[in-house]
């Protein structure tokens, strides 16, 4: 390792503990929620907020909490009347008295702001906390805009000026709020202006910030405004503002044009923040293939990134750490360091993590397994493919078509498997005696290639569970078990990736397993466990059953003429690959109520079956469209049933594996 | 996507975005962001503001194939005026011939939070089904924006039902 790497690797780490530290930040370009529940980083605002006033409720409250002590104690029924009106007053002295210092203090925070020196929030979210719906920040803002006498007359070069010295970016309603107090100390210079007061110069404003975004951010697809648009639009709001008078219709219309090409022509420019640039948390794949072999190097590269097509972008977070690594500095040296090392699962770490991996499964195992290698035809065939990704959604190619195919492949190779965190890595050699080097050195040197999968949303099994076979117990390659990856961006079960492995015991099988499950259990990001409600109707609702029974009258609802929607599972948190933030026992409890409300669910839906019989099944119409019909619904009913089974039992998995990890780590406390 | 202020609209925004790469620069303005899901790309608008900038976001209501509309569903004080925002904001969709099929997806949002209101509970208060177009598709997701929990859901309902313009 060259000294420059080292350099890398710190500065990576750097920067991937900077981007873990500052998730939130992230956001903070674009915008900030005001609750304090919604945004972590608003814990800013909240503090800037109360230490304003702060000092002023203390004393106040503490003033108030006297006399109501004093109030207990003198305080009978007949006095309290009297009492109360003393409170009051000395409530209303202090009022002023606070208001008057109240108002230095927001007076300092404004210019303190002006000037971008206000430390106790980023430069970046002062529009936020001007544009909060609080007295403090309405006061603040107000101050804030006397800063700028005298404004321009011209209206959009003083908005211009307004974006220069704050960074407006955010929500429209924190913008709204900005832009109104911005209007009405304009008009106070402007009152003689030609288009009218400061409502319709709050729409304007708003108007020409709507425009702005439109033109210039890019991340909007829609055809742009054109100037027409943009006027007719503008005015249309101005009409319908019925307390504006406007006389002058032609000069406000003149100046929407002109406002609309100097736009045009030049964006508003915001305030420099002069930032480095932002980039978002760094997100996984479900599998990788890495190859170190120095010449295949460049190669492995460009199968690993698999964000090479930027057009087609994706929700889920199929991007890898390494080309987001990639795209994050200049230099590739970092790619001169194993690849792997850079993958890594974001899970919520425990305080006794370090401990129990010394202690081995189900926190960490590895052993020789044998396993069927992709051989470099495979690789040549998903790089020909160009995308990785496009390999991953359909994965027919490379997918056993059924737990039973296993028996018939004949190339497997011994390689050695490690599961730890979150992820499981193959190592696969050349020879026995690279193997026995690597062991002997751990220099990757050795190495011809390491398969990474990310267990998220994986369920391990032995083979045998599912499919009793009579030359099973004889194979000579040993006891197999198989990873199962779901393609968790089809929900279709029939494209879940299997990797079969054989241990040389029964014990070692199940060891893999248990921490293959524990792992998944552990990073899988679980659903919310609360029903949808929707008016598509699969042939179930309760108004259907109802009215189709007879229950309910007056209804015009027959089997022929409802309208039935076919059934289709929903994608949930599970399929976003974003890893669960839970601490262990949280994700334990989480499962454990999820697996609940399944089996609830699951109870459910099979009692449904014979109600759906008889009253779909049974008609003695039997015309073919209620055939028809019938068959949709039953079809819908399977569908439902096959998806809540399967989430059932893998999630089922998933509990009974952190119940056992839980009971082990709890008797290594003692 | 629409909401009250505090809705959880812009953590939603930002949740769904999270694991791609924001390569623009800051424009001055509004959030506005854009993403692929499966068959369809979500251009999603911050809309909001008083009664008197609302005329402004018409010009964006001719394209609305999907209208997300974000309910926190524990501040049970301001659930009254969500519900008429909503409904002011589905009148003003009527008016426009082209965005007459419009998906509403309802996210009860803040899930998590013990004394929130179930989706189930959020759609009898809404009364959706007496209040609506008939055959307009509309589905009350829970959600949890913190976490994540619930959007895909939705997203993927949308998606389900999603029927491109001939």
């Amino acid at each position: 390792m060259t000294s420059d790497d080292e350099w890398d690797e710190d500065k990576v780490q750097e920067y991937e503990e900077e981007q873990d530290s500052s998730y939130d930040h992230n956001w903070s370009t674009t915008s900030i929620v005001p609750t304090l529940r919604t945004s972590p980083n608003i814990g800013n605002i909240n503090k800037v907020y109360n230490s304003i006033s702060e000092d002023l409720v203390h004393s106040f409250q503490q003033k108030i909490h006297l006399s109501n002590i004093s109030n207990d104690v003198i305080n009978e029924d007949e006095e309290e009347e009297e009492q109360n009106q003393q409170q009051k007053s000395q409530e209303e002295t202090l009022e002023v008295r606070s208001n008057s210092e109240t108002q230095k203090r927001h007076n300092r925070i404004a210019k303190e702001i002006y000037e971008q020196r206000y430390y106790k929030i980023n430069i970046e979210k002062y529009a936020a906390f001007l544009g909060s719906n609080n007295p403090d920040s309405i006061a603040i803002c107000n101050e804030f805009m006397s800063f700028f006498n005298p404004w321009s007359e011209n209206l959009l070069e003083s908005l211009r000026l307004l974006c220069s010295k704050i960074y407006l970016i955010g929500e429209s309603t924190q913008i709204d709020q900005i832009l109104e107090i911005f209007s009405k100390h304009w008009i106070i210079q402007n009152a003689r202006n030609l288009i009218g007061d400061y409502k319709a110069i709050h729409i304007i404003c708003f108007a020409l910030l709507i425009l702005n975004s439109d033109l210039y951010n890019e991340q909007n697809l829609e055809s742009k405004f054109t100037q027409g648009e943009f006027v007719q639009n503008t005015i249309d709001a101005l009409k319908e503002e019925k307390s504006l008078n406007i006389d002058n219709w032609e000069h406000v219309i003149e100046s929407l044009k002109q406002f609309y090409n100097s736009i045009n022509s030049k964006e508003l420019e915001t305030l420099d923040l002069n930032k480095k640039p932002l980039h978002n948390k760094r997100s996984f794949s479900n599998s990788s293939v890495l190859s170190i072999n120095n010449k295949n190097r460049v190669d492995s590269i460009s199968n690993v990134s698999i964000r090479s097509n930027k057009n087609s972008q994706r929700l889920s977070s199929v991007g890898s750490t390494i080309s987001l690594i990639k795209e994050s500095k200049t230099t590739s040296t970092v790619f001169s360091k194993p690849l792997d090392l850079n993958f890594e699962v974001n899970y919520k770490p425990d305080k006794l993590d370090d401990y129990l991996e010394s202690l081995g499964s189900p926190w960490i195992i590895e052993g020789l397994l044998k396993t069927e290698i992709e051989t470099t035809n495979d690789l040549a065939k998903s790089k020909r493919k160009k995308s990785w990704f496009s390999k991953f959604i359909s994965p027919k190619d490379i997918t056993i078509s059924s737990d039973l195919d296993i028996y018939n492949k004949t190339n497997w190779k011994s390689s050695i498997v490690i599961v730890s965190k979150g992820l499981l890595k193959q190592y696969s050699f050349v020879s026995n005696n690279d193997r026995i080097n690597f062991i002997q050195t751990k220099s990757d040197k050795y190495v011809q290639t390491v398969l990474t999968y990310n267990l998220y949303s994986a369920t391990a099994s032995l083979v045998d569970d599912n499919f009793i076979i009579s030359n099973s117990s004889n194979n000579p390659n040993g006891v197999p078990w198989v990873l199962t990856i779901p393609n968790l961006l089809t929900n279709d079960y029939n494209q879940d990736k299997k990797i079969v492995y054989y241990a040389s015991s029964l014990e070692i099988a199940q060891s893999f397993i248990e921490t293959c499950n524990f792992w998944a259990a552990r990073i899988t990001s679980i659903p919310l466990d609360n029903k949808i409600v929707t008016n598509l109707e699969y042939g179930w609702s309760n108004e259907l059953l109802l009215s189709l029974t007879g229950k309910r009258k007056n209804s015009s609802i027959t089997l022929e003429n409802v309208q039935l929607s076919k059934w289709e599972s929903l994608l949930s948190i599970e399929s976003s690959f974003i890893p669960s933030n839970f601490e262990l026992n949280d994700q334990y409890e989480n499962l454990k109520n999820y697996l609940t409300h399944l089996q609830i669910q699951l109870d459910k839906h099979n009692d449904l079956k014979p109600i759906l019989e008889k009253t779909w099944g049974n008609s003695k119409l039997n015309g073919k469209k209620i055939i028809r019909q019938y068959q949709i619904v039953m079809n819908n009913w399977t569908e439902k049933y096959i998806h809540l089974y399967k989430q059932h039992g893998k999630f089922k998995i998933y509990l009974d594996s952190l119940s056992l990890a839980l009971s082990f780590r709890a008797s290594k406390l003692i | 996507m629409l909401g009250l202020d505090s809705a959880g609209k812009t953590t939603i925004l930002y949740k769904l975005k999270l694991n791609q790469i924001k390569t623009t620069g800051p424009t001055v303005g509004f959030n506005v962001e854009t993403f692929q899901y499966k068959n369809i790309r979500f251009n999603m608008w911050d809309v909001g503001g008083q009664d008197r900038l609302r005329p402004l976001w018409r010009h964006y209501y001719p394209k609305t194939n999907a209208l997300i509309y974000v309910i926190d569903s524990c501040d049970t004080k301001r659930l009254e005026e969500s519900k008429q925002h909503l409904y002011k904001i589905l009148k003003e969709l009527d008016n426009i011939d082209t965005a007459k099929d419009y998906l509403l997806l309802i996210f009860a949002n803040k899930q998590d939070l013990t004394n929130s209101m179930s989706p189930k509970e959020i759609n009898d208060y809404l009364d959706l089904k007496n209040n609506l177009r008939k055959n307009q598709l509309f589905a009350v997701i829970g959600a949890n924006a913190l976490t994540g929990q619930g959007l895909i859901e939705g997203l993927s309902w949308i998606s389900n039902n999603f029927k491109p313009v001939q």
